[in-house]
């Protein structure tokens, strides 16, 4: 036992783990520190136990001592510190600023901590592909500083911007005021280069639209440092928008604050930012910075929108007119960067103001779905006078993410009593009212053991199989994220094989058909109506088809999401929405044999909403059944939740590899009443691709771009666009065209109808009789890939995402064409190796999986 | 260490939540990315010994001496946590449990201020040998030396009554910059301000508490309050942001001395830095520039502790004629900080030379400074950066000469006052 003396307040977190997990022995960390300082300079290596103080704790305030700490200053030295330490058995914990409030930097067992401050370059600004690639030491607010002169910017800002490391809001899944419009931190990381647990540093697979294999970016986004060290990040970042504008409405109670902000959202209007302050929140924040807040209020909205300069004025003067429906008996303007500024010096201050009333404060993170959000608050008051709190709070309104602040004094034993109850019991409401534990803050250490309110035992179980198979050995951040249940769980029950079907009309019954399947040793090949089987590149073997589980399961028109079954008809799932005013970003028009599961399963393109990353920006949650038969649930029907690992990201592009998809909740966005499609064309590609990387850049680009060469010597550059601002969209695009000697044609939206028939036909027919090729590269180097395809072959490329699709004929398209993904030709099939994650994937596989039945074990070649 | 004060600087150090809002501001966090070497870290450390779960050992000294005192985390605190009390606590209990011998050249440099002639006669032998080879032990000293002062004609004095203000004079700023502190006063009395100097005032002692000799600033203060209190309640400036945080801070000091504490605090009422008091004056002064570009280097302790940073960077961007360039780390500490050049020379260079790289960017004909440690420390960086196009100088100089051409282009034909007063 290294013998390090335990520290005052420090928590027995041992417990927790059982005998499963203790420090490291001394021998074993003496070996570490001797390899370390033989290997990086002195100022690299700090192993006294004095200064290793300095490194024992987090935001989160816990402290324990860790054994030694490296500064790494490249990849390299991150790989060989990991080296050295997992040989030793010795835990590693990566550390950037330590702002995080979950307690996921502090070395709970010790172990090394991987200091990767000093990794601090930003290494590259592209904005033509729209990506900025840096070091995860980078600060948050510097790359937003290092954007602004290009007019671009990094949409998640979490509050910690200033202090927060990039490394560390990857780690966190940080989220931030601007999400409810922008999406939080996974939602713009595309890939992500990593050390794994043995050592080996890799690229994970992309997260755009072209992917092959598993989106493991995704799925490290927001794993708090247990399952890999991110050394190097590439982002998706955005043109700043045309215009802003900052208000604040001013309620006499926080329900009237939170129908004004259903009614924005029932308006069909995204804010940029829509936060809430309560009444204790103003009179603190007034008498700290005196924003100007009246702190008689009940209530304030700090409310933005941006985009076209339209589109916010239309957007303002809305908003005007609903806070004043809703009894707003204030309602200012911001009519200057200044004033905004002076809006917002409020809700900055928030964090400050408690901290300046009370020796000490802690700060929850609850999500509920947003029209939940009032009950959610009225309970939390309610728990507060309970153990006599005088909680206050403020919130992320648009998201339904609440911050409950409870004040308290770390001296008082009694009272640190009652404020961990309270924190429980607050907890416990958030589950009961379907929302997640954590939207932005995390599990780490703090709640860990308050997951099982959230997940069961087969949740919490295949969570931390997935753990294991990214670090076997355990030496990533122990006792972080998730703990596996005490005993695992046993297989479902399973008797005598039922008439089952395997076309099941419950989960149950889907359930049922897959044990029974793994009982008699058949293979299963999942989807809904198989249409495009051919692109597993797998043989159809006993079909389980979900098509009789087409119904919605829950719209909740208030929150924007909606629950169906998997076998739902995409198309028809699309036009029952378009009846509500809404949509889905991904659902196509027609082929109505195409599900929601299928489409979500295969990861589906489509390119009317070019600039999100794919279906992981929509699927907020799954249900689906493993290998076992287990019924499994991952993620909610709310905005933001970083409660565990996000299972659900592994659902996306599985290609029925996992186990069969039978629930999505998905993402709704409202559906402007005025809509744009519309093409023009020319002779070169390259010209109509120089065009569609320009409009990326701008902020009035248009939602959606795509070139096709649906006929020989025809390439057409299409645009749409759903969101509110057609026409001033339009006017701008064709200004473009001018300047461009390019006229547009625009089109009623029907067109869409055909447009995605026509694709469905080439692609058929190619996978029928010729060669169907796709694959992706950033979206500059497009045009090498197309100048390599030969004139008679027709292609769509995607300009926003780099994607491309080929329909040729037999055996047409060069296997070392750059980024090819995927080739079907004649029957024959190939896809492009996942280099140095086949023993991941099939580890993951594993855990869903264990006797292959949906597939064999090996990836394929 | 004493229970009374363990138990109130324990209680101190309960409202930091480590909440990391002070890394971005701490240079010595910027330079390391090492927690040990931020406030956040220091905070923990002092708590660690005082709860004695670490010794008062190397660690925590290491930690301590390298923190430039630039207060910039206080501003930075969304908790209000009162660092500068932690860290002058812990400095105070690690020079109990382990003795330090300063340096030759700071021990030097402590007692020189307390004579200002022999500080004088110092830095003007540092001038005459400057370009000889010297003895290692005095190279430390050797940026304090080499300035040259080009004291301004004083404007006439207005004939009041009573002053309107007492002027602090400061050891390092009357020995070295008798220029800025002539050119302040002609500034203030430009703008219609009597101007005394008080007899018996003299070094504030920020060098000597920041060095933990605690008993020395004590009598030094209570000297400078006696002197100041000759002249009724008038406002005390001075043109040195780390004298005028000292000053203002007097109270603090005081505040377990029944017998001095009203005075003192009293006393530190009165404290404006000399650029607060002018930009609040109504009567403006006309200048003229003559097309320099300029840039400012804040004090941290006029921005950090007087909150009056605005005041000077406000002034220094009044020049018409001339270009003010702002820049991100204007108000970030240059890396004097008292000693801290003489004990840690090569961090206060790296901190310096990255503040070069920036200010270098900007083409600047000039960095003005309010401060004589930022004066010195500014020069040579500059020197080390070998620029030798930019000029270093205190921004009360600077305005003075914008003041004087304006004064002597109005009145081309007259020989007389160029200070346009009643």
């Amino acid at each position: 036992m290294h013998k390090q003396g335990a520290l005052a307040g420090q928590l027995d977190r041992l417990w927790v783990a059982g005998a499963r997990a203790s420090r490291a022995d001394s021998a074993a960390v003496q070996g570490v520190v001797s390899a370390l300082n033989a290997t990086l300079q002195p100022d690299q290596v700090i192993s006294d136990r004095e200064r290793l103080l300095a490194f024992s704790y987090d935001a989160t305030g816990e402290r324990h001592w860790p054994d030694v700490v490296v500064f790494a200053q490249s990849a390299q030295e991150v790989e060989t510190a990991v080296q050295i330490a997992a040989a030793q058995g010795v835990y590693i914990l990566a550390r950037g600023s330590s702002s995080n409030l979950s307690g996921g930097t502090t070395p709970v067992l010790g172990g090394l901590i991987l200091s990767l401050t000093r990794m601090n370059h930003i290494r590259h600004v592209d904005v033509l592909n729209r990506q900025a690639v840096v070091e995860p030491g980078v600060i948050n607010a510097d790359l937003q500083v290092a954007l602004q002169s290009w007019h671009f910017f990094y949409p998640p800002d979490p509050a910690s911007h200033r202090i927060s490391t990039l490394g560390g809001n990857v780690a966190e899944n940080s989220g931030g005021p601007h999400c409810v419009k922008y999406g939080v931190t996974v939602n713009h990381i595309i890939q992500l280069e990593v050390v794994l647990a043995d050592g080996r540093r890799l690229l994970t697979p992309t997260a755009r639209d072209y992917r092959v294999g598993l989106d493991i970016t995704g799925l490290l986004t927001g794993s708090e440092g247990t399952m890999a060290i991110v050394t190097q990040i590439t982002a998706q970042i955005a043109p700043q928008p045309e215009q802003t504008a900052t208000m604040l409405a001013v309620f006499a109670s926080v329900d009237e604050a939170l129908h004004t902000v259903s009614a924005i959202i029932a308006h069909h209007i995204v804010p940029s930012t829509l936060e809430l302050l309560d009444k204790k929140s103003l009179e603190i924040v007034e008498s700290f910075v005196h924003a100007g807040y009246p702190v008689d209020a009940g209530a304030v909205l700090l409310i933005e929108v941006d985009g076209p300069s339209a589109v916010v004025q239309a957007q303002t003067a809305a908003i005007a007119d609903i806070a004043a429906q809703g009894g707003a008996h204030e309602f200012r303007i911001a009519q200057s960067a200044l004033e905004a500024d002076a809006l917002w010096k409020g809700r900055r201050a928030h964090y400050g103001a408690a901290a300046r009333i009370a020796p000490h404060l802690w700060i929850q993170d609850v999500t509920v779905p947003r029209p939940l959000l009032a009950e959610m608050m009225r309970d939390v008051i309610v728990i507060g006078q309970h153990h006599g709190f005088n909680i206050f709070c403020s919130a992320h309104a648009g998201d339904g993410n609440l911050h409950p602040i409870i004040t308290y004094d770390p001296a008082n034993a009694d009272e640190v009593a009652r404020m961990r109850q309270a924190d429980h019991d607050i907890l416990a409401a958030c589950v009961n009212r379907g929302g997640a534990i954590t939207g932005e803050h995390g599990i780490g250490i703090d709640k860990l053991e308050n997951l099982a309110l959230m997940y069961g035992p087969r949740e919490r179980q295949t969570m931390s199989d997935l753990k294991h198979a990214f670090d076997p050995s355990g030496v990533l951040n122990p006792l972080k994220v998730v703990l596996p249940p005490p005993v695992r769980p046993s297989d479902p029950h399973w008797e005598e094989p039922s008439d089952h079907t395997w076309t099941p009309n419950t989960a149950q019954e889907a359930s049922q058909a897959v044990m029974d399947a793994r009982q008699a040793g058949i293979q299963l090949s999942v989807g809904g109506y198989f249409t495009g089987w051919a692109m597993t590149g797998r043989p159809l073997t006993t079909p389980l088809s979900t098509s009789h589980l087409r119904q919605i399961v829950d719209f909740d028109k208030d929150n924007l999401t909606v629950e169906v079954e998997a076998g739902m008809s995409a198309s028809e799932l699309a036009q029952w929405l378009r009846h509500e005013g809404l949509q889905s970003p991904f659902l196509p028009y027609s082929s109505p044999k195409t599900t929601v599961g299928g489409m979500i399963a295969a990861n589906a393109r489509n390119w009317r909403h070019a600039y999100l990353l794919g279906w992981r920006d929509v699927v907020l949650g799954v249900e689906w059944i493993d290998g076992r038969g287990q019924i499994l649930r991952f993620g909610r029907k709310t905005m933001k939740n970083v409660a565990g690992y996000d299972v659900t990201k592994l659902a996306v592009g599985s290609w029925g590899r996992l186990g069969l998809i039978s629930k999505a909740i998905l993402r709704l966005r409202p559906l402007a009443p005025q809509r744009l499609l519309g093409y023009t064309q020319s002779d070169t590609v390259d010209r109509l691709l120089d065009m569609a990387l320009q409009f990326g850049a701008s902020a009035s680009r248009p939602d959606g771009v795509v070139i096709t060469r649906l006929k020989p010597g025809q390439a057409q550059l299409w645009i749409a666009h759903e969101s509110p601002g057609a026409e001033p969209t339009k006017e701008w695009v064709e200004g473009q065209g001018r300047e461009a000697g390019l006229t547009w044609t625009w089109l009623e939206e029907d067109a869409w109808v055909s447009w995605e028939d026509e694709r469905t036909r080439l692609w058929q027919q190619a996978l029928q009789h010729g060669t169907y090729a796709e694959g992706g590269v950033l979206p500059t180097h497009l045009s090498h890939v197309i100048n390599r395809v030969a004139l008679d072959h027709l292609f769509i490329v995607y300009p926003a995402s780099g994607a491309y699709e080929i329909f040729a004929g037999p055996n047409d398209v060069p296997l070392n064409l750059e980024g090819l993904s995927r080739r079907i030709s004649e029957g024959q099939y190939w896809q492009q190796p996942t280099d140095g994650w086949d023993a991941i994937e099939d580890r993951i596989r594993h855990v869903f999986d264990p006797d292959g039945i949906f597939g064999p074990s090996k990836s394929r070649t | 260490m004493q229970s009374v004060a363990r138990n109130s600087i324990l209680s101190e150090i309960d409202h930091c939540n480590k909440c990391g809002f002070c890394l971005p501001a701490c240079p010595t966090y910027q330079l390391t990315g090492s927690e040990l070497h931020s406030p956040r870290g220091r905070i923990a450390m002092v708590e660690a010994a005082t709860r004695q779960e670490i010794e008062w050992g190397q660690g925590i000294e290491e930690s301590l001496s390298y923190c430039l005192s630039c207060r910039a985390c206080e501003t930075a605190c969304p908790s209000g946590v009162r660092y500068h009390r932690i860290l002058e606590a812990g400095r105070t209990a690690l020079a109990q449990h382990r003795p330090r011998r300063l340096s030759w050249a700071t021990r030097q440099i402590l007692g020189t201020v307390k004579h200002p002639r022999r500080l004088r006669r110092l830095a003007g032998i540092g001038h005459t040998f400057r370009k000889w080879p010297m003895p290692r032990a005095l190279l430390p000293l050797l940026p304090l030396t080499g300035y040259q002062a080009a004291v301004a004609e004083p404007v006439s004095p207005i004939s009041s009554k009573k002053p309107d203000v007492a002027f602090f004079e400061g050891c390092v700023m009357s020995a070295i910059f008798p220029d800025a502190n002539r050119a302040a006063q002609n500034l203030l009395q430009r703008a219609g301000l009597a101007v005394v100097t008080p007899q018996g005032q003299g070094c504030c002692g920020a060098l000597h508490l920041h060095a933990g000799q605690r008993e020395e600033a004590v009598a030094m203060a209570k000297a400078n309050i006696l002197a100041f209190e000759a002249t009724g309640d008038v406002l005390v400036v001075n043109t040195a942001g780390g004298c005028g945080a000292m000053l203002s801070e007097y109270g603090e000091l005081f505040e377990h001395d029944e017998q001095w504490a009203t005075r003192a605090q009293r006393f530190s009422q009165r404290v404006r830095d000399w650029s607060t008091v002018l930009r609040q004056q109504p009567q403006e002064i006309p200048l003229a520039g003559s097309g320099e570009r300029v840039v400012l280097q804040n004090s941290c302790h006029l921005v950090n502790v007087e909150h009056a940073g605005d005041d000077a960077a406000a002034l220094a961007s009044s020049v018409p004629g001339d270009q003010f360039v702002g820049y991100p780390g204007q108000d970030r500490c240059c890396g004097s900080a008292g000693t801290y050049n003489i004990e840690h020379q090569e961090w206060a260079l790296a901190i310096v030379t990255a503040k070069m790289a920036d200010i270098t960017a900007l083409r600047p004909n000039r960095i003005l400074v309010n401060n004589p440690g930022c004066h010195l420390q500014m020069r040579w960086g500059a020197e080390q950066a070998g620029d030798d196009s930019v000029q270093v100088e205190h921004l009360a100089t600077y305005l003075e000469r914008a003041a004087a051409r304006a004064a002597a282009s109005s009145q081309p034909t007259q020989g007389g006052s160029p200070d346009g007063a009643p």
